[in-house]
Parts: C-alpha cells; structure tokens; sequence
C-alpha cells in the first residue's frame, strides 16, 4: 500500500468513525402540541436542577418561577390555571418561552433577565420550546 | 509509460479527488448547518455584530474554502480548508466549555450544550481537519492535478 492510499484509508475510517459517533448525541423527539386534560408526567427533554424539589401547585395568586440556566428549563410540577408566571433567565443569551403549537403563550426572556406570561386557564399539558435554540423544551402542566 | 505506471497515477488521481471530495463535503456539512441555525442565533445574541451574522459569515468562508479545494485541490487550497475548520472547530469547543464575554463585536455565545445540528457541524469540522490536513501533506504545492507517473 503507497503512502497516499494509507492516508486515504485513515481518512476513510475517521468519517466513518465520526459518523457512527454522531448518531448517538442525537436530541430527543421534538415538542408536539399537547394540550390534554390529564397532565402528563415530565417529559424526557424536560429538566429540572439537580436536588431541586419540584415545587407544589401553585394557586393562582402565588408567583410561579421558571427558571432557564444553562439552556434548560426548570419547571415547577404543576401551576395553577391562569396564574402569572415569571420566568427568569440566568443564561447569556435571549430565549424564549413558546407554546407548541403557538398561542397558548409566548414570551421573550432576556440574557440575564426576567419576563413574565399568564399561563393558560385550561387545565393540560402545554409543551414549549425557545424558538432560538430548538433543542431547548418543556412541558407547563397546568391544573 | 508501463502499465504500472498507469495503474500508480489511477489510484493517485482517485485518491486525490476522495480527498478533496470529502474536505468539500464537510465544509458544506458545516455551512448549511451554520446557514440554517444563524437567524435564531441572531435573536438570540445579537450584541456586537451578532452570533447570527458571525455564523453566516463562517458559512461564507467555508463554502469558499469548499470550493477552492474541490477546484484546485493544491496544497494552499488544503491549507485553507484546514484552517477555516479548524477555527470553526476551536470556536465551537471554546464557547461549549468556557463561558467567555462579549469581546469587541463578538457577543457572548456561552452554549455548555450538545444537540444534533450543533454535533453534526463539530463532526464535519473535525472530518473537515483531518482530511484536509491529510491534503496539506499529499497535496503538490503548485499543481491542480495530481502529478502523472513518468
């Protein structure tokens, strides 16, 4: 084997090296529209903080907090039907709080800021993403 | 010229065009992925020139340095694939594990994540680094095609 065709070969085995890698950090299933009676458990792409307990139901006059860190949102268990939630970004960037479909509720949070939206007066599963970073998803149970 | 002669400057010629062929591919892994996540990434950091416009901008340079090697395929044209990788590799890396702050016009693009499209472009950088470094040692400096057996 010349030298050109071993370098050749290297270069062959790393693509397929590196593609067979890729496969595996592949993110979970998008965020569909739900918008169920019956809230439905924490989905797998929804992320709370370690040791961080979920929180009761919020009733609709105490303050709800999510809190975006690190381009996860921590979501309390469950919120009441119409309270005013605030949402709070510790991260360096703009997310978003959108519901999935949209209409439900939408809210822009800035880099280091803090915005807040009124969650819907339907009891359900409401599924979210931040239009910038699609990866980013969660799930507002309200009941 | 023999027949092994023949046979020695096929395998070269085919060898060299897989090469090139590859480093373009993933330099166009690389832009599509960049061109596709820029308006998001816009909104999202928009201080300084914008983390939206710093992707289109690398888009550009990698869909140029694609181009250059799959037309030349010199050693300048790998030289430039590799470095336009690598740098797009290194930025990757660094605003994944350090949280670094706006700097002049580039806005803090801190984003300690992994997802899909993110990897995927990493993978093709990485791809993009070595094949094309492999071009930078194979490669003639000068000529556009490979150098045919005497």
């Amino acid at each position: 084997m010349s030298t050109k065709q071993g370098l050749f070969a290297i270069a062959a085995a790393g693509l397929i090296v590196s593609l067979t890698g890729c496969g595996t950090s592949a993110t979970t299933a998008g965020a569909g529209a739900s918008d169920t009676s019956s809230p439905s458990p924490t989905t797998s792409s929804m992320s709370t903080s370690p040791g961080a307990a979920p929180s009761e139901n919020a009733s609709a006059a105490e303050p709800v907090l999510v809190t975006i860190k690190d381009f996860k949102y921590t979501i309390p268990s469950s919120v009441a039907p119409g309270s005013k939630v605030t949402v709070k970004n510790e991260d360096a960037q703009n997310h978003t709080v959108t519901s999935a479909p949209r209409g439900a509720f939408d809210v822009n949070v800035p880099a280091g800021g803090t915005a807040t939206f009124t969650a819907p007066t339907k009891p359900g599963s409401y599924k979210f993403i931040c239009t910038f970073h699609a990866d980013m998803l969660g799930a507002l149970v309200v009941k | 010229m023999s027949t092994i002669d023949h046979a020695t400057a096929a395998r070269t010629s085919r060898a060299s065009l897989a090469l090139r062929g590859v480093t373009a591919l993933a330099l166009l892994v690389d832009a599509v992925v960049h061109i596709h996540l820029a308006p998001g990434y816009q909104l999202s950091a928009p201080s300084g020139i914008g983390a939206g416009n710093l992707f289109r901008l690398e888009a550009a340079v990698a869909l140029a340095a694609a181009v250059f090697v799959l037309v030349r395929g010199t050693r300048t044209a790998y030289v430039s694939a590799f470095l336009v990788a690598l740098s797009a590799l290194g930025a990757v890396l660094l605003y994944r594990y350090v949280n670094v702050p706006m700097l002049g016009p580039l806005p803090a693009m801190y984003e300690p994540v992994w997802f899909l499209e993110k990897s995927l472009s990493a993978v093709a950088e990485a791809i993009a680094v070595v094949v094309a470094g492999l071009g930078v040692l194979s490669a003639s400096p000068f000529s556009v095609q490979p150098r045919r057996a005497t």
